[in-house]
Parts: C-alpha cells; sequence; structure tokens
C-alpha cells in the first residue's frame, strides 16, 4: 500500500484498537500488525500526536515493578474515527462507481 | 549493543530535540523492549527490530516532517487554589503564537504584569484538559464534548489568559459555549470565535481582528487595527471607539452600532435589524439592511451608501449638499432630500429603500 496512505490510516488504527479499553504502546502495535505491517519503532511520534490533538489521555500503572504508558480514547479520538468512517462510506461509493464502469466496458 | 549504548548513539542523531523529548523517547523505547521482551523476545532481538540507532533517528525525523509536526512536548500543569496554571516564559524559539479551544469554558484574555504568559482553568475541569507547546507556539485545548447541544449556554469555568505585553504576535481563541472578553491587548493577528458566546474587545491594538460569533453579540470598543472584521447571526454588533483602514461587520436578525468610529472603509450588513451609525469619518460607508430603519448622526464621508427595504432612512451629515451627487430614492414614503446629479461633486450619497421615508439633513 503507498506509505502516504498507510501514515494516514495508522492514526485511525490505534484509535479504533482503543475502543473496546485503555491499552499500551507494544499491545496496541500487536494488535494493529494483525490487518498492516508496521514498524515498533516509528510509530512513536503517531502516540504522540494523538496524545497533543486530544485523541487519547496517557495515563502510568505500575507493571512488573515498572512504568508501563496506557492510552485511552477521548470523546475527540472517538469523533474521528466516525469521521473516518463516513468519509469512507463516500469513498466507496466513489469504488462502486468506478467498478461498475470498469465492469461494463471491460 | 546493549539498549543503554543503542539510545545514546540515537539520541546523537536527534540534536535538535528537547531534552524532554529525549527522555519521552527513551521512556517509550525502554518500554517497548521490556514488553517485547516479557511477550518473550530478547533485548537484542527488539533493538535488532528497531534498526540502527541512525536508521531508527532518520525514520523518526521523516516521520515528523511528513507530520509537519514539530516535536511538541507536553505541559503539566501546576496547582494554585482552586485552578491548575501553566505558565511559558518568553522563549525566542518559539513562533509568539498561542491558540485556546475550549467547550465549555469563558475564555478571558487579559493583560500581565510579569513576563510570563500564564493559562490557568478551573481544577475541577482537569481531566479535559490538554496543554502543549511546540516551535510553533502554544496550544490549549479543554474540551469535554459529551451532549454539548443540550449544555446549550450552561458554560462551567472561566479559562484565564495572562498575556504580558509584546508576548504574542498572533493568538487564535475558539469557544464553542461560552463567551470571549479580550482586555488591553497589542496583538498583530486575533482571532476570536465564539458559538453561542459573545465576544467583547476592550482596548485592542493591532494589524488584523477578526471576531464571530452566532446567536451572542460582539462588542468592540476603544480599539485600533488595519482589517477588522465581525461576523455574527441572530446577535447585535456594537463599536465604540474604533479606528480602524476597513472593518466589515454582518449579522442577520439583529441590530450593528457604529459610534464614533474612524475608518476609511466599512461595510455594515444586517437584515431584520436596525442600523446606527453615529459620529464616522469615513472614506467609504455602505450600510445594508432589509428589514431595519437606518438612523444616520453625524456623519461624515465621500461615498456613502444607505440601503433598507422596508425601513426609514433618517438623520443628519456633516457638511454642505453641494459637495454631493445625490440618490435618493423610496417607493412608499417622503424623500429628502431629492435627487439631484452634480457630475463635478467628488462625494457621493445614496440612499435607497422601498417601503420608508427618507429624511437626511446636512449640518455644517
Amino acid at each position: 500500500m503507498d506509505t502516504q496512505r498507510k501514515k494516514g490510516l495508522l492514526d485511525i488504527l490505534v484509535l479504533s484498537v482503543l475502543l473496546s479499553g485503555p491499552s499500551y504502546g507494544y499491545k496496541i502495535i500487536q494488535d494493529i500488525s494483525e490487518v498492516m505491517e508496521v514498524s515498533e519503532s516509528t510509530m512513536y511520534p503517531i502516540f504522540k500526536r494523538l496524545e497533543s490533538s486530544g485523541c487519547v489521555l496517557t495515563y502510568s500503572e505500575e507493571h512488573n515493578g515498572r512504568k508501563r504508558k496506557y492510552f485511552s480514547l477521548t470523546d475527540t479520538g472517538r469523533e474521528k474515527i466516525d469521521s473516518f468512517l463516513s468519509e469512507w462510506q463516500e469513498m466507496m461509493q466513489i469504488y462502486d462507481f468506478i467498478m461498475q464502469n470498469r465492469r461494463q466496458n471491460p | 549493543m546493549k539498549k543503554q549504548e543503542y539510545f545514546e548513539e540515537l539520541l546523537t542523531h536527534l540534536p535538535q530535540i528537547s531534552s524532554e523529548d529525549r527522555e519521552q523517547i527513551y521512556t517509550y523505547y525502554d518500554e517497548l523492549i521490556c514488553d517485547g521482551i516479557e511477550f518473550g523476545k530478547t533485548e537484542e532481538e527488539m533493538l535488532e527490530q528497531f534498526g540502527s540507532p541512525e536508521q531508527l533517528a532518520k525514520r523518526l525525523q521523516e516521520e515528523w516532517e511528513l507530520q509537519s509536526m514539530p516535536a511538541c512536548s507536553t505541559v503539566s500543569a501546576q496547582p494554585k487554589g482552586k485552578e491548575l496554571i501553566c505558565s511559558f516564559p518568553p522563549d525566542l524559539k518559539r513562533v509568539p503564537y498561542a491558540q485556546i479551544i475550549t467547550d465549555c469554558c469563558h475564555v478571558r484574555v487579559v493583560p500581565s504584569e510579569g513576563s510570563q504568559l500564564v493559562i490557568s482553568y478551573p481544577k475541577s475541569l482537569e481531566s479535559y484538559a490538554v496543554c502543549s507547546e511546540s516551535s510553533d507556539g502554544i496550544f490549549f485545548s479543554l474540551k469535554r464534548h459529551r451532549f454539548s447541544f443540550f449544555r446549550f449556554g450552561s458554560r462551567t469555568g472561566t479559562i484565564l489568559l495572562e498575556v504580558p505585553k509584546g508576548f504574542l504576535k498572533n493568538l487564535y481563541v475558539h469557544s464553542q459555549n461560552g463567551g470571549i472578553t479580550m482586555e488591553d491587548q497589542v496583538i498583530e493577528k486575533v482571532k476570536l470565535a465564539a458559538s453561542n458566546g459573545r465576544v467583547t474587545v476592550l482596548s485592542l491594538t493591532g494589524k488584523e481582528m477578526e471576531l464571530c460569533s452566532s446567536n451572542a453579540s460582539i462588542t468592540v470598543q476603544n480599539s485600533a487595527c488595519v482589517s477588522g472584521s465581525i461576523r455574527t447571526s441572530n446577535g447585535a454588533v456594537h463599536i465604540t471607539d474604533a479606528i480602524a483602514k476597513t472593518l466589515q461587520a454582518r449579522t442577520s436578525n439583529a441590530s450593528i452600532t457604529f459610534s464614533n468610529v474612524k475608518c476609511e472603509d466599512q461595510t455594515l450588513i444586517t437584515s431584520n435589524g436596525k442600523i446606527s451609525v453615529t459620529e464616522i469619518q469615513c472614506n467609504k460607508c455602505v450600510c445594508t439592511t432589509s428589514n431595519g430603519a437606518i438612523a444616520v448622526d453625524r456623519v461624515q464621508g465621500n461615498d456613502l451608501t444607505f440601503t433598507s427595504s422596508n425601513g426609514s432612512i433618517r438623520g443628519n451629515l456633516l457638511g454642505r449638499p453641494e459637495e454631493y451627487s445625490i440618490s435618493c430614492h423610496t417607493s412608499n414614503g417622503s424623500c429628502t432630500p431629492a435627487a439631484v446629479s452634480r457630475p463635478e461633486a467628488d462625494k457621493l450619497l445614496s440612499a435607497k429603500t422601498s417601503n420608508g421615508s427618507i429624511s437626511l439633513e446636512f449640518k455644517p
């Protein structure tokens, strides 16, 4: 997939993982890599951006004698997922239109 | 390579980032390594996945640049009484820009005697606040989101922004369900947007001023700017004691009042509201309304246009009638002065309405 497109999707993928509850970096990356190949190392700017844009809130929790940073979804984040979905609704209509034309003119 | 060495090398490839960011990067990757080990990997395997420190630094840079987001650090707030405060010392590396966004608070911008810019907000809203700064400026957001429609008008506190003179060149405030007030500021570019809340500006000196609201009034007093744009709907606009090059005021279903305004070019547009212009010195003044009267008092200018549909146009202008080429017209009502075309005159007066009288006199 086009890297630029992939980058736009990563934010939403992270947010969607958090729909089921707060999670931490390593786990989020593992969940995402089920559908998209991601490099663990470059997720840092994405987490940070989601945090500074108010899409996620963070907190630390003690785990095995060390701190682990958890991310939880905010309403802004939730809105972002919804607007992504409605945008893709439109994209699907365009896809159908293109597909139809392609089929009619093989 | 051990992880300590790895990170030391990584950070040498990222010289421009702040010490806070360095710490955060270390914490983040250290946590990934620890979690990886817990999930059965070794430290070496994890580091290998990251690539060489140089490669990782390059990828981080690319990511930042692609997002055109400079390394942005979160600012933690300090408690002070019932408030939390974030303070910012003057910093040459930071663009003098501040952005305040809220959906539940009133925002007050006041002058400060100190050298720091200070943002204070109620402690009770702590969990909704995000404050950060980057080389692009200062960003503060306090949003509750939920049920904002039902909480219409029921704001829950005040965000106070204390600005030292000359600290900011550019300020943007957006308050969704609260008002915005600003006092005694010198800021080049100001945009204040409140929906469902009033906007009040007292003593602002700036270049560009943009004030927006919907469903509430906008008031400007004792201010000077190069260009001013004021837009609301269902709320009145009051401008008193102002100097500007261009001013545009627009509302619907409410009145517009300009009093003691010196402005080269001004446009006042409403529908279903009255327009009143008092003590105006201008080059060009255009007043347009549909279902409201236009009251004119001590106005002088080279190009005056008053247009209404179902309202009267009354009052007085400074000057002699001979100076003007006059075009006045109404369909149902009396009309003074009568239309006189004077091609040699360098001033223009146009007054037009349909269902109302026109009565404008000239005062020397």
